[in-house]
């Protein structure tokens, strides 16, 4: 059935979530807490190179970290994962809130994981009302911080929406807004996920003790949009090669023409691989 | 009604938090909350899930579950396994026994 070569998985690593979308498989819709009965998991970097170890990493071509039961991002072990994984020549499509870590942790990740990394960033609203309707407990600005910072790198940020009645007319300001903090493509769904107990079109849903209600998009004609932004590469970029060590702190040290955002970031990075060294 | 395996067409397959692995993400959600809700019907935002074990395929998927876990076994093994190779796509040849995931999301009229 399958090729024992260049393999795609889907990887669950971790169970922890900071967000409560009230759709998502891991979610009470009434309360928006975790589900009772799903257990907490997170994968550490050992555990990971003991299933996936280096002499077996040829089998891969991409590994798809997305978490039906949680994100990603919430994994302590997540930068070194996906640096081992992109080491070995394996791609990395990543799905996550993005409302998670700061601006250094994203550009970091970024240089880490290099051009084999793609991020999907979830962005459900051009307006924070609008945006946490159905990704609650994220901060809008937050995620489209994170993701400028991660698109000064030669990873690939992407913006994925899941589409309701309330959000659909306002796909074109999301769309700009995406472009705006350096996403490379916008991908929007439908949400299919009525069907279950309202005989679909209406999803009730409470949080901190307030009744709200998320409905599907009546003109289902057009079920997925993919839009890419041609000229995302115009905006001028920091690249940072990920072995490039000695330049990051010729340039940390003031020898570089680098600007003091940059500087700040080139220490960061250093210092990542100062550690990594001594260990 | 002719099953095309959206995954297997992409040489895909998924892993679990708890090392199982399965033919894709529409297989993994029942299979999950069956194993830790303890056979009770639970609710969650993707919907209430009735726990029932009336899917043939998965009560052979269970009875050897161990076997197709990455903790137990290499990936090689496992994707070679009978259930793989053999349960699976065979129950796509017979309508009473395909699984309704299957149907709903690989399902192409002939």
């Amino acid at each position: 059935m399958y090729k024992l070569k260049k393999l795609d998985v889907f990887l669950e690593i971790s169970t922890f979530c900071n967000a409560g979308c009230p759709q998502c498989h891991r979610t009470n819709p009434n309360g928006l807490d975790k589900a009772d009965w799903l257990p907490l998991v997170n994968w550490s970097i050992e555990q990971f190179k003991k299933v996936y170890p280096p002499h077996k990493m040829y089998l891969y071509k991409q590994m798809d970290i997305c978490g039906s039961w949680g994100d990603p991002v919430m994994n302590k072990d997540i930068f070194e994962i996906i640096e081992y994984i992109t080491s070995h020549g394996v791609w990395v499509n990543m799905s996550t809130n993005g409302s998670i870590r700061d601006e250094e942790w994203w550009f970091n990740l970024g240089v880490v994981g290099g051009h084999r990394l793609a991020v999907q960033f979830c962005i459900d609203g051009s307006t924070q009302e609008m945006h946490e309707l159905y990704r609650r407990k994220t901060d809008l600005q937050k995620i489209l911080n994170n993701m400028e910072s991660f698109s000064q790198t030669r990873a690939q940020p992407k913006v994925f929406t899941v589409r309701f009645k309330h959000s659909e007319p306002y796909l074109k300001d999301i769309q700009e807004l995406s472009k705006a903090y350096g996403a490379h493509k916008w991908t929007g769904i439908l949400s299919n996920r009525f069907q279950f107990d309202t005989g679909g079109k209406v999803f009730p849903y409470t949080y901190n003790g307030k009744q709200y209600r998320l409905e599907e998009v009546e003109d289902k004609s057009e079920p997925l949009l993919k839009v890419r932004f041609k000229d995302w590469n115009q905006k001028k970029k920091v690249w940072v090669h990920r072995d490039a060590a000695e330049g990051n702190r010729r340039k940390a040290d003031g020898q570089g023409d680098q600007g003091p955002k940059e500087l700040v970031r080139y220490q960061h990075r250093a210092q990542y691989l100062d550690k990594e060294r001594l260990k | 009604m002719k099953i095309i395996c959206e995954w297997k067409v992409k040489n895909k397959y998924l892993q679990n938090f708890n090392g199982q692995v399965y033919p894709c993400c529409y297989l993994v959600q029942t299979q999950t909350q069956k194993l830790f809700a303890n056979g009770e019907a639970i609710v969650t935002g993707g919907g209430t899930i009735q726990l029932e074990e009336k899917q043939e395929i998965f009560k052979k998927y269970n009875e050897v579950k161990d076997e197709l876990n990455v903790f137990n076994n290499d990936i090689e093994t496992i994707l070679s396994h009978e259930w793989f190779t053999k349960t699976l796509p065979e129950s796509w040849d017979d309508p009473n026994k395909t699984l309704k995931q299957c149907t709903k999301h690989c399902g192409v009229k002939e």
